[in-house]
């Protein structure tokens, strides 16, 4: 018998979404006659199914990850269906309000929180948590940990919404099973995830300074070492050391060494607070990582390569590199600001001086953006090369245009942002 | 996403700001107490007890809720279980300790089809 192909990795997090709201319609569909009743209920209960959706997407279990398709296609798909979600319970009081005609008073009555039961009160409490969370979601200059905080009222919000359906619809099958979907992503993430209870104990060995700004730290394992392949990244929340006191927060890193021994190596840059303060670690300290993530550069890669690297976004590149024969022909572009920032750059060189096929253009770019353009016209038989990006948003974005222009196809791109917000 | 969440939210409070100035300062009138009321016993309350007509007294007040049942925010089957009963109880508490707000007082009247005889 013929075995059906796999269902795509990429689109299992949306068929996750597909799955909870078709459920919810189909099971919760309202029967009354009032079409404003019918969209007002209709809308509650697909936006409760896509906030199921969105909190079961921001659950960070290796597994779970791989399977739904990476860490950043499950983050993509939380925001999306959080935000659709949000638009749904807007619609939500709108439309019951104005169930019964377009009178503004009674529309008002029916809305006005003032006048409003408990059950009423809890949906406003909801909606106003929703909108304040998923406004610091979109806010572009906050800092890391206020975005943090406020982005947890998100939470709160949705819990405030699983109560007030509770209270104005009564508990029913659906409700029971939404809402235990809900606490099981919410303690996975926070409880689990935060606290780090599934987390690998490991002992800062080594640090090493990279470049003006990022040091290179050498894990090695306190227990059983995780499984990483070269181009994954970690979790990882430094503790309190005799030398040095971590902020214990889970950060995004990824591994630039993987050792046979189970020993890793971090590339840290100072980013914000925590990472600045990692710039002073000491070997000694204690280290908690989760994961491993990604599958960025997985093995057996076969065509020609395009490599394009900026900042740190080069971490990954070395790291496979370090680890494995490359394809043949592959080429490495590597951007960054000065060379003092350049990290792992004589090993690059020298790495590129003996290995055939492998060719290293880099390009310090100061203030300005990089030419890519000039850049490209340096690299033979584009269309025929798989790209895999690692940098920041405004670089990948440039980069995205000029490869069309260059007619690179687009099923040959592969890009990591590492933004988790 | 970003752009969908802020025009949404615009669109939100506009249309919650627009209300709020639209709607008058109080409530909208009760229907009138008129002694013209029709008087039922609970045996003719009784009588109406189905989804397609439902009748209900509370605090001594008949109600024809026929046309209110479908749109019930809770499960209208909570409801139907009260046709044709004196129901003042029920309302008091939803069954569950809790009173209905005070924006379902003002819809009461307009169910009002008599008051209710012993």
């Amino acid at each position: 018998m013929k075995r059906l192909p796999p269902f795509p990795a990429h689109l299992r997090a949306p068929a996750l979404g597909v799955v909870c709201v078709g459920t919810c319609a189909l099971v919760t569909w309202p029967e009354t006659v009032a079409i404003g009743r019918r969209l007002s209920v209709a809308c509650a209960w697909v936006g409760m199914g896509l906030l199921a959706t969105s909190l079961l997407l921001m659950v960070r279990e290796p597994r779970i990850t791989g399977w739904l398709g990476g860490i950043e296609a499950m983050y993509r798909w939380h925001h999306r269906s959080g935000t659709l979600a949000y638009v749904l319970v807007l619609v939500h009081p709108l439309a019951l309000a104005f169930e019964s005609g377009l009178d503004p008073g009674s529309a008002w009555a029916a809305l006005s929180p003032g006048r409003a039961d408990g059950a009423t009160r809890l949906g406003w409490a909801s909606l106003l948590l929703l909108m304040l969370g998923l406004a610091s979601t979109f806010a572009l200059r906050l800092r890391y940990r206020v975005w943090r905080g406020l982005h947890a009222l998100l939470a709160i919000g949705i819990a405030a919404g699983i109560a007030h359906a509770h209270a104005a619809a009564g508990t029913t099958v659906v409700l029971a099973v939404l809402t235990l979907l809900c606490i099981t992503a919410l303690v996975a993430r926070f409880v689990v995830g935060e606290l780090g209870l599934d987390a690998h104990p490991y002992v800062v060995a080594a640090v090493e300074p990279a470049s003006i700004d990022t040091v290179e730290a050498t894990m090695r394992p306190a227990s059983t070492p995780l499984a990483v392949e070269a181009g994954q990244f970690v979790l990882a929340a430094f503790g309190e050391g005799p030398r040095y006191r971590g902020c214990g927060e889970f950060h995004p890193f990824t591994v630039s060494r993987v050792g046979a021994d189970g020993t890793l190596e971090l590339a840290i840059k100072a980013l914000g607070p925590c990472t600045s303060r990692l710039q002073h670690l000491a070997p000694g300290t204690p280290v908690r990582l989760q994961g491993p993530f990604g599958n960025f550069l997985p093995e057996g890669m076969t065509r020609p390569q395009l490599w394009v690297a900026g900042g740190i976004g080069i971490t990954p590149f070395m790291a496979a590199i370090r680890a494995r024969p490359l394809p043949e022909d592959s080429v490495l572009v590597y951007v960054y600001r000065r060379q003092r920032d350049a990290l792992f750059r004589d090993e690059l060189h020298a790495h590129a001086d003996a290995a055939a096929g492998f060719r290293l253009i880099t390009l310090a770019t100061g203030e300005s953006n990089p030419d890519f353009a000039a850049l490209l016209s340096q690299v033979d038989r584009l269309a025929e090369r798989e790209i895999r990006i690692c940098g920041p948003r405004p670089m990948l974005d440039t980069l995205l245009l000029e490869l069309e222009c260059h007619g690179a196809p687009r099923d040959s791109i592969h890009f990591e942002l590492f933004d988790f917000r | 996403m970003r752009n969908l969440f802020l025009i949404s939210t615009l669109a939100f409070w506009l249309a919650v700001g627009g209300l709020w100035v639209a709607a008058p300062d109080r409530p909208p009138p009760v229907a009138d107490p008129s002694p013209r009321d029709e008087t039922y016993g609970l045996a003719e309350v009784a009588r109406h007890a189905t989804q397609e007509d439902c009748w209900m007294a509370i605090g001594g007040i008949v109600y024809d809720f026929t046309t209110y049942l479908p749109v019930h925010p809770a499960s209208p089957a909570l409801m139907l279980a009260w046709c044709g009963k004196e129901a003042s109880e029920a309302y008091r508490t939803k069954t569950r300790g809790r009173p209905h707000s005070p924006y379902a007082d003002t819809l009461l009247p307009r169910y009002r089809i008599g008051v209710l005889v012993p």
